[in-house]
């Protein structure tokens, strides 16, 4: 489904990522684990079409209806709608757009690109409270303006939601654990677990093993440095975690 | 009132230039040079089948609607009038304008043609349950200036919502219009005010808004221009008495070549009352927005508090705001505060609309809205909000299809 080959790019003419490779199946979730500082972000981002990242060599194919594309000639709104979904490690404040319209112009833009009507209110109302339950949002939260006023942990409970309702084939998730207490952390997972299915992928980026408790990756990265040096199976995450990333570099 | 052609051009001509610090960005230039046409003709009054249906469009049913059409009352369109809102010819003292009235030239230019107001009066705890509408339309082939009045009394602890809108039908026709409104209300009464500029971007549009209230009164005004080519609001409040309450809000929408200049002039005659204002612009294209704040807080208003805020938000490199905060403090124990910003659409946040596939147009229409909100949700009805909503999503739809 994702095939990164020999990736190199930038931010501000600081080289963050040097010759980086990966490829992602359908039904496979990864993880990808390091230091401080050693290009995961940057990673996802790219994937998702941040305009401060420069992509200066390599190139990133993804599956689009059932041929690899090249990702970078879409602009990140077109990727989205290909489903390509990033949940953000700093949710964004919108003062002023409730989470309600947010959702539905976002889900109505993603039906409208698979040739399908958009779907009325009171429908769409309910098919969000379906998905509410899954990581345990209140109702209230539809009408609060998007992330304002909400904790770390419910932010990063509502990028899981607006995951469950887009439903997308590829989900990036850029530390969603950090910040969070064991109780969010197992609603956030539970929620990425029920997404799990043959026809998507999931991309974890994260600081720590803990995660990883809850949501089972199939391959486990350690990137250093803006490449992968290391992938192996759950148990490299273990072994992370007792060791630390040193005796890898 | 029967001018001559001679003296006509005359008061034009004395119209404001840009040497008037109180007009400094603002220019009359192109006004001036319009061969503008005083009283339509009776072919202009009538209306087509066609006419009427658009018109009826913007006059909901919640709404005690008043229809003006090239300056004449339209009964067909219109709800009934009563006791309370009639018609009658001016006199005099309509006409007299202070010599140093920052808009009298403006104000001598527009008496020229004025023949008749709307005079509302609620009597001593009256509620009029429904808002008051009163729209004026333009409809002529040929540059029209029309002149309105409208006097409004409101008696100790009455209530009412009163609406003005402008609007032309069509897109091309190039009008003018000058619309004064007087309001004062006594001890108690609770006034809402919203007036919306919405006519073709070919025309232009004078307002005076004088407001003068007594103690303990809950005043609401909101002023929102989404169309004109040239809008000049000249608003000016009076707090008269303490205890008394008032929001003064104001929204600019617009694109194009349009220029939206907001003159406001707050005065704490009396002491223990409070004004807030809060003026936002949403600018595209190559717009302008001038918004000058004058506060006045006189010597015997101990403990007024005043706020002041002006907001811009440029969605383009030619868009231009202009922001003048005047503040004028001659007692000691007041509050008094003012700012303004200037500034863009957070990168960051579009990125995050992007990322969940909502296009870049849509993302901007989106913040944009969000940002204007506030203001809309200061008046509870829903009802009315729901009338201001249409209109701004119109106006952002149109701006920011093609920014």
């Amino acid at each position: 489904m994702l095939q990164i080959t020999n990736l190199h790019a930038k931010i501000d003419d600081k080289e963050i990522l040097k010759g980086l490779s990966l490829r992602v199946n359908a039904g496979e979730v990864h993880a990808i684990m390091g230091p401080n500082g050693s290009g995961k972000s940057t990673l996802s981002k790219i994937l998702a079409g941040h305009p401060s990242y420069e992509v200066t060599a390599g190139e990133i194919k993804y599956e689009i209806n059932f041929q690899m594309q090249n990702l970078l000639e879409l602009e990140p709104d077109a990727r989205a709608r290909e489903g390509i979904f990033l949940a953000f490690q700093y949710p964004i404040e919108v003062p002023g757009v409730s989470n309600f319209n947010f959702l539905h112009e976002s889900f109505n833009a993603v039906l409208k690109h698979q040739g399908s009507e958009p779907m009325p209110d009171g429908e769409f109302r309910e098919f969000l409270f379906q998905k509410m339950k899954l990581v345990s949002m209140k109702q209230e939260y539809l009408e609060r303006s998007v992330n304002v006023g909400f904790s770390g942990g419910e932010k990063k409970r509502n990028e899981i939601l607006q995951m469950a309702v887009l439903s997308p084939r590829l989900a990036l998730l850029d530390e969603t654990d950090s910040g969070l207490d064991i109780d969010a952390l197992k609603i956030v997972a539970e929620g990425v677990n029920k997404l799990r299915s043959k026809q998507n992928a999931i991309v974890l980026v994260t600081h720590y093993q803990r995660l990883l408790n809850y949501i089972k990756p199939d391959f486990v990265h350690v990137l250093a440095n803006g490449k992968i040096i290391q992938t192996g199976d759950a148990s490299l995450a273990l072994e992370l975690e007792k060791k630390g990333y040193d005796w890898l570099m | 009132m029967n001018l001559q052609q001679a003296d006509y051009e005359i008061l034009k001509k004395a119209m404001p230039t840009k040497k008037e610090e109180g007009w400094k960005y603002t220019s009359l230039t192109e006004f001036k040079q319009i061969p503008w046409q005083f009283g339509a003709v009776a072919a202009e009054v009538a209306l087509s089948h066609e006419q009427m249906q658009q018109i009826s469009l913007h006059l909901p049913a919640d709404f005690y609607n008043l229809v003006f059409v090239n300056g004449y009352f339209n009964q067909t369109l219109s709800d009934e009038l009563s006791n309370q809102v009639e018609i009658v010819a001016i006199d005099e003292t309509d006409l007299i304008v202070s010599p140093d009235h920052i808009e009298k030239n403006v104000l001598n230019f527009a008496h020229a043609c004025l023949l008749r107001k709307l005079k509302i009066s609620l009597s001593p705890h009256q509620v009029f349950e429904k808002p008051i509408h009163i729209c004026y339309v333009q409809n002529s082939a040929a540059p029209q200036f029309a002149s309105e009045k409208v006097d409004v009394h409101v008696g100790k602890f009455a209530q009412v919502t009163l609406l003005t809108q402008t609007l032309n039908l069509d897109e091309q026709s190039q009008s003018a219009i000058d619309l004064q409104l007087n309001l004062s209300a006594d001890e108690g009464a609770n006034l809402k005010l919203i007036q919306i500029q919405n006519e073709n971007s070919n025309s232009f549009y004078f307002g005076q808004t004088e407001v003068q209230l007594s103690s303990n009164v809950q005043f609401l005004s909101f002023v929102m221009t989404v169309g004109g080519q040239l809008v000049r609001n000249y608003f000016h409040l009076k707090l008269l008495g303490a205890g008394a309450d008032a929001g003064v809000y104001g929204l600019n929408a617009i694109s194009g070549h349009q220029h939206a200049d907001h003159y406001t002039f707050i005065q704490h005659v009396s002491g223990g009352n409070n004004s807030r204002q809060l003026y936002k612009s949403v600018l595209s294209d190559s717009a302008q927005s001038v918004f000058r704040g004058r506060v006045r807080i006189e010597k015997d208003s101990q403990k007024a508090n005043s706020e002041q805020l002006n907001n811009n938000l440029l969605l383009t490199r030619d868009a231009q705001a202009v922001s003048i905060p005047q503040l004028e403090i001659y007692a000691d124990d007041v509050k008094a505060g003012h700012g303004s910003t200037v500034g863009q659409l957070n990168k960051e946040e579009i990125f995050y609309f992007l990322s969940r596939g909502i296009n870049q147009y849509q993302a901007v229409k989106m913040l944009s809205f969000g940002f204007a909100l506030e203001l809309i949700y200061k008046f509870e009805s829903k009802t009315v909000q729901g009338w201001m909503l249409k209109i701004l999503n119109q106006k952002l739809d149109r701006m920011i299809s093609n920014a």
